[in-house]
């Protein structure tokens, strides 16, 4: 039957024995290497649904509630079988292992900003718009843009809307790691979906509510409306540095 | 803290999906796309190719039952 896996560890520390992972399948551990990988058995097919990302951050939460903090994997990996799973870790350990070192002792928080009120900023007013109506010596000024140059038009101004707000978190980021940077053992570029501009941080487990404090002041001097989500497994800080 | 301002709810899922979807270790799922002996390209990464008009048909799907965060729903479809 295949193995899904959910994180890693160095502890040689089993699951709770309730806790189930993707589709309520029973979470075990798996010892390799002198690490421990938190797997259950699942079926061929594991599509990413709501549900499962929520059963796969879970069991990723689950292991960081129980001691050392975990290397979180990303969703969907799946593995023949247990024994696959073994012989992966030993070929990655020697990559797995200062990643672990990296987040250990630590969680992440994500700090989102909201996304704008006003409309305009998302899809660009007509002011940004700059173009040139004369092609090829014609004046095209009389003639109705087509669709593809409102579609296009669309996208320029998607794009600059993203560009601004990007702008606008790493300042943010710049503020708010400048004012807890004892505290702050490492971050990530800022990131923009769907009018949300988030960046995540890497605080020591016991700094936690420190760093929280800190922020909420540079937020009440500097008028910025932020949230901080969290802790988490630290997903963000599990790749490559 | 002034996350009260955001409507939290969907702000976590979302960001729930952004997170364990995009990041966290990759062990396995390591593909070469080879011409000959010449290797192009590799993908190291779990990822899900899909046309954006899909994504996008299967986000408006999912808006339609915000009220069931639960729903069994694809958050990326496979097709």
């Amino acid at each position: 039957m295949p193995t899904y896996l959910y994180c890693l560890r160095t502890e040689r520390a089993d699951p709770p024995a309730a806790l189930t992972g993707v589709d309520g399948t029973r979470v075990h551990a798996v010892h390799a290497s002198g690490l421990t990988a938190w797997v259950s058995d699942v079926t061929d097919n594991v599509r990413p649904t709501v549900d499962r990302v929520k059963a796969h951050d879970t069991v990723c939460a689950a292991a960081l509630n129980e001691g050392e903090t975990p290397l979180p994997v990303r969703f969907g990996q799946i593995f023949p079988d247990d024994a696959s799973v073994v012989s992966e870790l030993a070929v990655r350990e020697a990559v797995l292992r200062p990643r672990l070192a990296r987040v250990a002792g630590c969680v992440e928080l994500r700090l989102v900003l909201p996304k704008r009120s006003d409309p305009s900023s998302e899809e660009g007013t007509a002011e940004t718009i700059t173009r040139d109506t004369t092609l090829a010596g014609r004046d095209t000024s009389g003639v109705a843009d087509g669709p593809g140059t409102a579609f296009l038009e669309r996208l320029a101004r998607r794009d600059r809307a993203a560009l601004a707000r990007v702008a606008g978190c790493e300042d943010v980021r710049h503020a708010v790691c400048s004012a807890a940077k004892s505290l702050v053992v490492g971050q990530r570029p800022c990131e923009s979906a769907r009018g949300i501009s988030f960046f995540p941080v890497l605080v020591r487990r016991a700094e936690v509510d420190a760093f929280r404090s800190a922020v909420a002041e540079t937020l009440r001097v500097k008028g910025i409306p932020l949230a901080v989500l969290g802790p988490f497994a630290p997903y963000s800080f599990a790749g490559d540095a | 803290m002034s996350g009260e301002v955001l409507d939290n709810a969907p702000l976590e899922l979302s960001d729930l999906i952004n997170r364990v979807l995009d990041k966290g270790a990759v062990i396995a799922g390591s593909v070469t796309i080879s011409v000959g002996d010449i290797d192009l390209i590799q993908l190291d990464l779990t990822v899900v190719l899909t046309a954006i008009e899909t994504v996008r048909s299967a986000e408006r799907r999912r808006r339609e039952f915000d009220g069931d965060l639960n729903a069994d729903l694809p958050v990326l479809p496979s097709d």
